[in-house]
């Protein structure tokens, strides 16, 4: 298992968003991951990772339990017998590997800051016995055991922290320092990556590997990524302290109207027209230099994120002219849908949206001819989509498919309305979308 | 002093060095030691067969070992785990207790015991309380 953690010395960076979708890229290539939230001040790992049901707001989602609950629990003693307690399974395509995660714990409650206050009181600096450092080795090493990982990617605090500098020293494998191009960011990161060489670690441990990332460049300026590795390069007091850096990646700024957390999934590929996917592909290459081609789950998320764009971009034009567009937080993506009927099995649904229930399902359909399918043609399909199994309170189904570079392809809508009432094996009329 | 005497001073007690252990409190150990000894007193005036006297002996043993008063936990453990009285079950939970005060590490953490072990964590954490911060910024 390699251990990954995700550090930044100020906040915006967008380190988290960093994590979450290299965490999903990963699991859709096939890889067993899990994402441990390490912010424990600050937590929020969940929002990025899409985990909620539809019409719940993403502020609302709040977990049960998570490291903090479990390291107090392990710290008196009782180390939990259940580790799937702390941790939430992420909804993938099927054909992905595996994703986790274990969020900080109950937060914002107030028994979440007790319980950390209590971690943070006992300290790491205060127990020569080793009982705090022991306590979150063994939880890193059960991860890795009772889940079969081949990854662990840990969100750390910002800043310099006790818990924080566990999970970049001890903890890690390799850092990925995201920096921002400006004086107290670059500083501090700058401080911080040159401490990595003096890190103590255990005897055969290797020595930590800094993966530098500067973050938020503005599109226009072309020099931001030469500027800064000198900065960072510059010699030190002494050789040890001055820093090597091979690569400097770099990821753009990306603006796009309408996501507040867009993902890099639908722009990442090897021949990405986009900085930012290409970017993001070497970084993958880098903490992953055995990915293979992409996968068909990858291409079905990649497509599902394209279609969420335009579902929250309000791109996609109904028959009657008017736009279909949903809030970023009334669309969920990646579930499992339990559908009303006993008798119907709860499967994985690509995209749901509506407010306060599920009122459009998007569904991925594979390798479908040009033109509008057939009956026959969905039928085929090697998982019959949703829409045989509408719920009454579905009131529009969008299915889409994928080129095989994961681009979204072609995209057909429906209103329930038009299936037939009493036999829902009748083939819906659909039409190709009209993008406004 | 008699049970009934005991009871209400062992409770009140309990309580006091719970909330100063909740609070981090500098007097959290001797009070887990004040416990300690009222818990004593009582299994000196209940057999080990008792369930009350079987219950004062583990909370002898388990307030000294909060306390981190090693000497005392080993003392009262050998004491009671010779007891013919004691009960097989009561005698797995004093052991225990004695197990995880004399190694907490390896009572606690088998996995990181087997990959790193006990000495070797010790180590560790005494070198980084000596560097005083996991991140030593020059």
């Amino acid at each position: 298992m390699r251990t990954v953690t995700f550090y930044s010395y100020k906040g915006g960076s967008g380190r988290s968003l960093l994590l979450a979708n290299t965490a999903r890229y990963l699991a859709l290539s096939g890889r067993r991951v899990a994402a441990l939230d390490f912010d424990l001040e600050a937590p929020g790992l969940q929002y990025k990772l899409n985990i909620g049901s539809p019409g719940q707001r993403p502020a609302d989602i709040v977990p049960e339990r998570g490291v903090v609950d479990y390291i107090l629990a392990a710290n008196a003693g009782n180390e939990p017998e259940r580790l799937e307690d702390y941790i939430m399974p992420v909804a993938l395509p099927p054909g992905s590997g595996d994703l986790w995660l274990m969020p900080a714990g109950s937060a914002p409650s107030g028994s979440y800051w007790k319980g950390l206050t209590n971690i943070t009181k006992r300290g790491m600096l205060n127990d020569p016995d080793g009982m705090l450092i022991a306590d979150f080795l063994e939880l890193k090493f059960r991860l890795e055991e009772d889940l079969g990982l081949d990854f662990l990617l840990i969100d750390a605090r910002t800043g310099i922290t006790e818990l924080g500098g566990l999970g970049t020293t001890l903890l890690a494998d390799t850092v990925v320092c995201l920096v921002l191009d400006n004086s107290e960011s670059l500083a501090g990161s700058r401080a911080v990556l040159r401490s990595f060489s003096r890190a103590l670690r255990l005897d055969g441990q290797e020595p930590v590997e800094a993966v530098a990332v500067l973050s938020r460049v503005a599109a226009q300026d072309t020099s931001a990524e030469r500027r800064v590795r000198e900065y960072l390069t510059e010699p030190g007091t002494t050789t040890a302290e001055s820093l090597m850096i091979e690569t400097l990646y770099v990821l753009p700024e990306e603006p796009e109207p309408g996501l507040t957390e867009p993902s890099l999934l639908d722009r990442a590929r090897e021949s990405a027209e986009s900085t930012l996917g290409r970017s993001f592909m070497a970084i993958m290459r880098h903490l992953d230099p055995e990915l293979g081609r992409p996968t068909k789950a990858l291409r079905r998320q990649q497509a599902a994120d394209a279609m969420r764009a335009l579902l929250t971009g309000g791109s996609i034009r109904r028959r009657d002219g008017k736009a279909l567009r949903f809030l970023d937080d009334q669309v969920v993506q990646g579930e499992f849908f339990e559908p009303s009927s006993p008798f119907i099995v709860p499967r994985y649904v690509d995209l749901m949206a509506g407010h306060g229930g599920v009122w459009l399902v998007a569904e991925f359909v594979a390798d479908l001819p040009t033109k509008v399918p057939t009956e026959d043609e969905i039928w085929h399909e090697p998982v019959p989509p949703l829409v045989w199994w509408l719920d009454t309170y579905v009131h529009e189904v969008v299915l889409f498919t994928t080129d095989w570079e994961g681009r979204l392809q072609y995209r057909w809508f429906c209103r329930q309305t038009e299936l037939d009432p009493y036999s829902k094996l009748r083939v819906p009329q659909f039409e190709e979308v009209e993008l406004a | 002093m008699t049970i009934d005497r005991l009871y209400p001073l062992v409770t009140d007690a309990i309580m006091r060095a719970d909330v100063l252990e909740d609070l981090g409190a500098p007097g959290a150990a001797e009070a887990q030691l004040d416990v300690s000894h009222l818990e004593e007193q009582i299994a000196d005036l209940l057999p080990a067969s008792d369930p009350e006297g079987a219950i004062a002996r583990r909370g002898a043993v388990r307030a000294a070992g909060k306390a981190n008063d090693h000497a005392r936990v080993r003392s009262l453990a050998d004491q009671y785990l010779a007891d013919p009285d004691a009960g097989q079950e009561l005698r797995d939970q004093i052991a225990k207790i004695l197990a995880d005060t004399e190694d907490p590490i390896g009572a606690h953490h088998p996995r990181a015991v087997a990959r790193i072990g006990a000495d070797r964590l010790r180590r560790f954490a005494r070198r980084l309380a000596g560097q005083g911060s996991p991140l030593p910024i020059g």
